[in-house]
């Protein structure tokens, strides 16, 4: 896109060019997992009378990829997300971190210094009274020399845009900068990939926006692998690759383009069609050829603008 | 049933040294019978406003008229309180988390039931409640636990015991918060319905401003706990700059049109359409297609 779109502080537009994607990072062989009783199950699961939450999950991440994990409420997301850094175990199956099998016991410290994890609450994963001390905590936690530890705090507080906060308590910061130092605190530990559980449900509109531009930034300019799950479709529409899992299990997979292409189905899905989906369909339908991956308002007026030209060409060469 | 809302400012924790001016001379009024939305982002007052509407909290200065009765901190008795409740009822955000009661009759029927109403007047209530939030009414259902429940469900189920109270005004805090596609839709169109056949009156607390943009006939916006904008969706939501002086972004339908038109494309009468698909899909095909179809024509004369 060539003029700045006007809106968002910080606004996303189409990917310009394929990332170039690494090793595997993240693979997942025939997973299966069940809550252990039903108490420490989410409710969602327990209308769904003790399924397993996920039932047979085969997936591969490759570094520097960027996934959607969609699903409504129930699909088994969370559940993936939280395999993925051995905070569960397979029931049967294996989760595998860059080669490091997460049934391993010696082998967790490693995993979770590859794989950060940040929820939807950043008030559950700040323990300091100061910014800079909390980015720092699991750095010292891990006993690394007080220089690297100052060195790489400063880092990661400035790559999620904190500099000028790192002296003032969380408290004080909006919900979106919480969310951001929680996302330093992951990054500060140099992980290979951070899993997003439903990043922006707790945020405000614009912070929202920024939260997402950050995620894209951090894959974009430092490879660093993205797993964001969410139940958005819209959110999902700039990821390399969308994942939808549906009572534990995935039912959908590949790119913005081909996952949205069929947007009926994904409504009998449970998922939310976003206005601008649904604003596509009404155009199709009077003959206007809106693609149904058009789900941002930058993509979309960017196809508005693809079906102007072209209706002006049309008008222009007939005209000869 | 109106509401009005005189120079209202509420300070919490008056005198102390952490105190915090919450609403600062807020005006406004919402008409009987019409769908309001408070918009504004986290601690910009929302919630402190709408705690007004049933008197949990009460004016610090200035005054709050539901349906000519006068909430102030000086003139409010309990039994005016009382009246007051009965007549506003007030969906918390996450409402479910209130749930309590061993069955889902049980917990339908506690409001009613602090009235004092005769047990076959509670049955009726309860059985009308849930027949407005679409859930069944057979004694099976009934004595279920709501903790068995669905998401969707024990929110409708939470909604069901406020609808019990018959109020005339409901305001509701996020009501679609965490819910997934189908139990929105549900939530949405019982809201809809108690607006047409029982004429609610209805205030409504979001985020989400593709929801308000549907849902409500005038928005209020709020930003450090003073009314910055109000009007109809269509017209708000053109406001781009003071939209984003509150902290908060137009719904994606807006966003496109106006973005739409600072890429210099003819969005015609979608400038103006109200911020549904079925309105500015019409409006946009005609905008950007009319040259194209005129030329056809002619094509085909030629």
């Amino acid at each position: 896109m060539t003029t700045q779109p006007p809106l968002v502080a910080q606004s996303i537009g189409a990917p310009e060019h394929a990332p170039t994607l690494g090793e595997v990072a993240l693979h997942l062989e025939n997973v299966v997992y069940r809550y252990p009783s039903i108490t420490n199950a989410p409710t969602s699961l327990l209308a769904a009378k003790i399924a397993p939450a996920l039932a047979g999950v085969t997936l591969d991440v490759r570094r520097g990829e960027y996934v959607a994990l969609l699903g409504h409420n129930g699909s088994g997301k969370s559940t993936l997300a939280r395999l993925l850094n051995a905070l569960l175990l397979p029931t049967s199956g294996h989760v595998y971190v860059l080669g490091h099998n997460t049934a391993d016991r010696s082998e967790h410290r490693a995993i979770r210094d590859l794989v950060g994890m940040i929820f939807s609450d950043p008030d559950n994963q700040i323990v300091a009274t100061i910014v800079e001390d909390d980015v720092a905590w699991g750095l010292a936690a891990r006993g690394y020399p007080l220089a690297q530890v100052h060195a790489r705090a400063e880092a990661a507080i400035n790559a999620v845009g904190l500099s000028a906060h790192k002296r003032r308590a969380p408290n004080e910061l909006s919900g979106g900068q919480r969310q951001r130092l929680a996302i330093a605190g992951v990054l500060a530990l140099e992980p290979v990939c951070l899993i997003a559980d439903e990043p922006t449900a707790l945020l405000d509109p614009q912070a929202r926006v920024e939260m997402l531009g950050l995620l894209h930034t951090l894959n974009r300019e430092r490879g660093l692998t993205i797993i964001h799950v969410t139940h958005l479709l819209e959110e999902a529409a700039l990821a390399d690759r969308i994942v939808i899992l549906e009572r534990g299990r995935i039912v959908r997979e590949g790119t913005p383009t081909e996952v949205f292409a069929d947007l009926e189905s994904l409504r009998s899905l449970k998922l939310i069609i976003p206005e601008l989906g649904v604003l596509g369909e009404r155009l199709r339908a009077l003959g206007v050829d809106i693609p149904p991956d058009a789900l941002t308002p930058q993509l979309f007026v960017a196809a508005l603008e693809r079906l102007e030209g072209h209706y002006r060409q049309t008008q222009h060469g007939g005209a000869q | 049933m109106s509401i009005v809302v005189e120079h209202l400012s509420y300070i919490y924790n008056l005198g102390a040294p952490q105190e915090h001016v919450a609403l600062r001379d807020v005006s406004l009024t919402i008409p009987d019978g019409v769908c309001a939305a408070i918009i504004g982002v986290t601690g910009s007052g929302k919630s402190t406003l709408t705690q007004h509407f049933n008197g949990l909290l009460l004016p610090t200065s200035g005054r709050v008229i539901v349906d000519g009765l006068d909430v102030t901190a000086k003139t409010t008795r309990p039994e005016h309180l009382l009246e007051l409740r009965r007549r506003v009822g007030l969906l918390f955000q996450f409402p479910e988390a209130q749930l309590f009661a061993p069955t889902i009759a049980d917990d339908v029927a506690f409001g009613p039931r602090q009235l004092r109403l005769k047990d076959k007047v509670v049955k009726e209530r309860v059985r009308w409640a849930l027949n407005a939030v679409a859930l069944p009414t057979d004694t099976e259902f009934l004595a279920r636990s709501p903790f068995a429940l669905s998401g969707g469900q024990r929110r409708r189920v939470a909604l069901a015991g406020v609808l019990a109270m018959r109020p005339l005004t409901l305001a509701l805090d996020e009501p679609s918060a965490g819910l997934d596609a189908e139990a929105r839709e549900e939530i949405y169109a019982c809201l809809d319905d108690l607006r047409a056949r029982e004429g609610v009156t209805l205030v409504i607390v979001s985020h989400d401003m593709s929801e308000v943009a549907h849902l409500a006939d005038v928005i209020f916006a709020l930003a450090g706990g003073e009314l910055k904008l109000s009007g109809p969706p269509e017209e708000v939501f053109k406001r781009t700059d003071e939209i984003l002086a509150c902290g908060l972004l137009p719904p994606p339908l807006a966003q496109t049109v106006a973005l739409a038109r600072e890429h210099g494309l003819n969005v015609g009468a979608a400038s103006d359409a109200p911020l549904t698909p079925d309105a500015l899909a019409p409006a946009l095909a005609a905008s950007l297609g009319a040259e194209h179809a005129e030329y056809g024509l002619n094509g085909h004369r030629t």
